[in-house]
């Protein structure tokens, strides 16, 4: 039998006296399964010490907003899946995590679908966690389907001279 | 005089390339540098270091992966370990420092003494930009379809200005603009104004940027001459500056670009093919350096004659100017050079290379709930449920492979995810999710994947079993065919396939890309999809939008219309809207088995017709709007406060032959302010606080979601986690029994969560979480045809939930 995973739970938003709740108990009961089915892979290359960061989705994303602005460690970025595909609710969690490669920071990527990461239409939430800080741009792909974030090393500036 | 010193110095030169050549190795050719410090925005003056005496530091900018960056570096060394060396000597003072391997034309134009010995250059080239943060210059001439010639010469008062072309975009739209800098006073370049006004009778002044000063050197113009009054226009115009055609300037930069990069990173038989197709176009503004970099392509591969003939054809083209004199010392010294080995060796990119990376992780959940419900109409009953409801290992398997030999690139993806139950009423279950093998070939354009893989395209739902093949008809666009069984991950007793195939094109005019799609699916030997699709996106630094259509022509119905933009309206603020319309599910035939005992299309077809199938399915497909507009602003770099007012409707189903009217939610509105601070309680973490109301047609909820991320060392990370949510619904009227009961709801949900991650190594992650989610509900129940005592019934739900696992990164 087949699951009527997207028309049973608009049904039961629909009808239960609970649509509310529903909708956050969707987001947050099966947030602890962890697939991969978002995002489809990460790429990283680098050239004269930038470094590029290529996050490729398997569903078609917009981008809404990332924050820090231009530099840190911890950099949170909001998107929303585009598509035919109706969400499930299900709220998805993934990770990846990049290769160690010279002059590019390591980094981890976790996300989430989940309805209360932002409120929004299907969202998609990103954690992006650096090794150390950088300094950074963030910007759509364009296909659609991908995110980019170029990477530079976070000092712009020079530390004072040493005393001789 | 002069001209024997030319000769000296080009001879000079070419010896040099001899020599080189003769030594049959390239490592001469290798020089070396520190990049001390690097930057998204041009490097101000005041940070150059003034005391690093006996070497040499200068400034340069790379337009690395599309965007301009800006460096100040410090050289010259022969070897990576002496440039190594003076890194880690002034690593304290310049953190990100960092050893660059710089190219000979860097080499060329930084080094010391170079400036003499490409003297030739050097005097022809236009006077560098002042050095201080306020210079004015002078707009000549603004053209929104081309880039403006030169109307004269100049007069004699203004011999040593720069005159050079620089765009500017406002609202959408870019001007190209003809300058002449740079003046330290707004009234020194009125004086110029009032010079020019006769030839140039839109002249007018501006304060330049610096962006503006260190990018002008790039589009300088060559000057038509001086003389001590304005002149008639010369009798032929620069070839670069022609009139073209906007699409073919278009595509002639996406070849540059492209070539650049084959360059870039070694790739010249690629360069040469780029260039190639670039040099078919009808004249445009890359043509000029299209012609001087093939011949340099031909001259890295080795290929001597073809060097020369580029060379020589390019100094017959363009017999004047800055680009000319290079060619002509490259043309020199190969002619003076015997045959040779490339002068760039074959570059890794060039080389096989082969790369596995991937993940493999182990969670094990767990998750024990425990429901009372106490009902009271006369006296309280108590009714207690309690188990565990999960009890399982995930484990989950990412692989990618990689393998590029010259042109050709090739990629293997695996990803598996294998749910183990340890409860009796749960199945065991796999999900593979790709397993595909991808190859492409950079040179034609084309690709291939096979296997199961996402439908990222064509109006392809979800992942797929089958193949997806592209190739370039032309320059911006891309053909691609796909076929295949769409992967279904529950057991199912029907069988779909499906073919598809889109156009993608851009990209245009540097913004407007997109693609153009049909597909047609079929389930059980009948039509299951037939659409057509667009999907138009624009791109802007100041922001995107994208418009996604996807009509029916099965069903005659709109599956979806949505248009979303994101726009930066000032820096740090970012506004988003959307209008969304859709069909969901999206429209299938075999949509109507949601409502129907029958599993298969085929049984249905028994007692049904497909029109009335049709039917059924439409009445499974609601409708789903929703219009949504938010703001965000970046108070400083700690805080971003941001908000959206969000409404959607998700409509009534229709009845159908076995379903009946289905109730829509009616409108609902969603108010969300959230918070986002950085470093809010320790230098490293990240915050993240928001408050939600929601107002339905049936209810009132508000919701609040506190999450945070805290580093500690190099190897901890703690997740903190706390939602709320409250509701309170309408009085719901229902019939019971035959009498009419009124029956109000209150409700609220509590869930804290902590996560911790440990870091062990560089490859192994520990992780743990914990978490309690508690709910309670009160609901009264009134009759109201027989008014007596109200049945209360409260009922609290409390489940405790861990998981502990690792994942290992290959």
């Amino acid at each position: 039998m087949r699951p009527r995973t997207a028309l049973h739970l608009l049904t039961r938003v629909a009808n239960k006296w609970r649509p509310g709740l529903a909708l956050v108990i969707s987001g947050l009961a099966l947030i602890s399964t962890v697939r991969a089915d978002v995002l489809e892979d990460i790429e990283t290359r680098t050239d004269q010490g930038v470094s590029e960061i290529r996050l490729v989705f398997s569903v078609p994303v917009r981008y809404l907003k990332h924050f820090p602005a231009e530099s840190g460690e911890l950099l949170k970025v909001y998107l929303q899946t585009v598509g035919l595909e109706m969400a499930t609710g299900e709220g998805l969690r993934g990770y990846k995590r990049s290769q160690a490669m010279p002059l590019v920071p390591s980094y981890s990527v976790t996300y989430t679908t989940a309805r209360n990461c932002f409120a929004t239409h299907d969202p998609l939430c990103l954690d992006i966690q650096f090794s150390q800080p950088v300094r950074y741009r963030v910007r759509p792909g364009e296909d659609g389907r991908s995110l980019l974030i170029h990477i530079l090393p976070d000092s712009d500036k020079p530390k004072a001279p040493a005393k001789p | 005089m002069r001209q024997t010193f030319l000769l000296w110095l080009l001879l000079t030169f070419a010896w040099s390339e001899s020599a080189l050549a003769q030594t049959g190795t390239v490592a001469a050719e290798h020089h070396y540098a520190v990049t001390l410090l690097s930057s998204f925005e041009p490097i101000p003056d005041a940070l150059l270091p003034t005391d690093l005496r006996g070497s040499r530091v200068y400034r340069t900018q790379s337009v690395i992966f599309g965007k301009t960056i800006y460096f100040i570096r410090l050289g010259f060394f022969n070897t990576p370990a002496e440039a190594t060396a003076m890194r880690d000597e002034l690593k304290a003072r310049y953190p990100g420092a960092y050893m660059t391997e710089v190219t000979p034309e860097e080499y060329k134009s930084a080094a010391p003494g170079q400036a003499n010995t490409l003297a030739p250059a050097a005097r022809q080239a236009p006077p560098a930009a002042p050095a201080s943060e306020v210079t004015y210059v002078v707009t000549l001439a603004t053209s929104r379809t081309r880039a403006p010639t030169p109307s004269a010469t100049l007069p004699a008062e203004l011999t040593g200005k720069r005159m050079y072309l620089y765009d500017t975009t406002q609202n959408g739209t870019t001007t190209h603009n003809l300058q002449l800098g740079f003046f330290a006073t707004a009234a020194e370049a009125e004086a110029a104004v009032r010079l020019l006004i006769a030839v140039y009778p839109e002249a007018r002044v501006h304060s330049a940027s610096g962006q503006e000063r260190d990018e002008s050197g790039r589009t300088v113009v060559a000057l038509p001459g001086t003389s001590s009054a304005v002149t008639p226009p010369p009798a032929s115009a620069p070839l670069t500056e022609k009139t073209v055609d906007a699409s073919v300037d278009s595509q002639a930069a996406d070849l540059m670009e492209k070539s650049r990069a084959a360059l870039t990173r070694g790739d010249n038989t690629s360069a040469t093919q780029f260039l190639n197709k670039l040099l078919r176009l009808p004249p445009n503004a890359h043509t000029q350096d299209a012609q001087e970099l093939i011949g340099l392509a031909q001259e890295r591969q080795g290929n001597k004659t073809a060097a020369l003939q580029e060379y020589k054809l390019y100094l017959r083209l363009y017999p004047e100017g800055l680009g000319s004199d290079r060619v002509r010392q490259r043309l020199l010294a190969l002619e003076a050079a015997p045959a040779r080995v490339p002068l760039k060796k074959p570059e890794r990119s060039e080389a096989p290379v082969a790369s596995v990376r991937g993940s493999l992780s182990q969670y094990y959940y767990y998750g024990q709930s425990q429901t009372n419900s106490t009902t009271t109409v006369l006296g309280p009953t108590t009714d207690s449920v309690s188990g565990v409801d999960q009890s399982a290992l995930y484990t989950n398997l990412d692989l990618r492979g990689r393998y590029t030999n010259g042109d050709w690139d090739n990629r293997v993806a695996i990803s598996d995810n294998y749910y183990k139950s340890f409860q009796d009423n749960t199945e065991d279950t796999n999900r593979l999710y790709s397993a595909y093998y991808e190859t492409s070939n950079k040179v034609y354009e084309i690709s291939g994947r096979f296997g199961r893989q996402p439908g990222t395209n064509g109006g392809v739902l979800g992942r797929f079993d089958g193949v997806t093949l592209g190739y370039n008809i032309l320059p911006k666009w891309r053909l691609n065919v796909m076929a295949g069984a769409p992967a279904e991950f529950y057991d199912v007793n029907y069988s779909k396939s499906f073919w598809s195939t889109s156009l993608d094109f851009g990209l245009f005019d540097n913004h407007w890309n997109g693609s153009v799609y049909y597909i047609q699916q079929t389930v059980d030997g009948i039509a299951d999809r037939q659409a057509i699709g667009t999907e138009l996106r624009y791109f802007d630094p100041k922001g995107s939008a994208l418009l996604y259509v996807d009509y029916d022509t099965l069903f005659g119905a709109l599956n979806i219309a949505t248009l979303q933009a994101t726009w930066l309206s000032s820096p740090g603020t970012t506004w988003n809207a959307l209008l969304d319309h859709r069909l969901a599910p999206t429209l299938m035939t075999s949509n109507a088995l949601f409502s129907s005992p029958s599993e298969t299309i085929q049984s249905l077809l028994t007692t049904m017709t497909e029109e009335e199938i049709r039917q059924q399915a439409a009445a499974n497909s609601p409708t789903f709007d929703t219009y949504m507009l938010g703001v965000s602003h970046n108070l400083n770099s700690t805080w971003q406060i941001g908000g959206d007012v969000k409404r959607y409707n998700l409509s009534a189903a229709p009845s159908s032959p076995n379903v009946t009217t289905t109730l829509g939610t009616g409108a609902t509105m969603a108010y969300t302010v959230q918070t986002i601070a950085n470093g809010l309680f320790r230098q490293r973490d990240l915050t993240v606080l928001s408050l939600t109301y929601l107002d339905g047609v049936t209810y009132q909820g508000e919701s609040l979601s506190f999450t945070q991320r805290m580093l500690f060392r190099d190897s901890w990370t703690i997740d903190l986690a706390l939602n709320y949510y409250v509701q309170k619904d309408e009085p719901v009227e229902t019939i019971i029994l035959g009498d009419t009961h009124s029956i109000l709801t209150d409700s609220n949900q509590f869930i804290p969560r902590i996560r911790v991650a440990y870091l062990w190594g560089k490859n192994i992650t520990l992780e743990a979480e914990l978490g309690v989610a508690r709910s309670n509900t009160h609901s009264v129940d009134n009759n109201i045809t027989t008014p007596g005592t109200p049945e209360i019934t409260d009922t609290n739900t409390s489940r405790r939930f861990y998981s502990i696992g690792y994942r290992w990164n290959f």
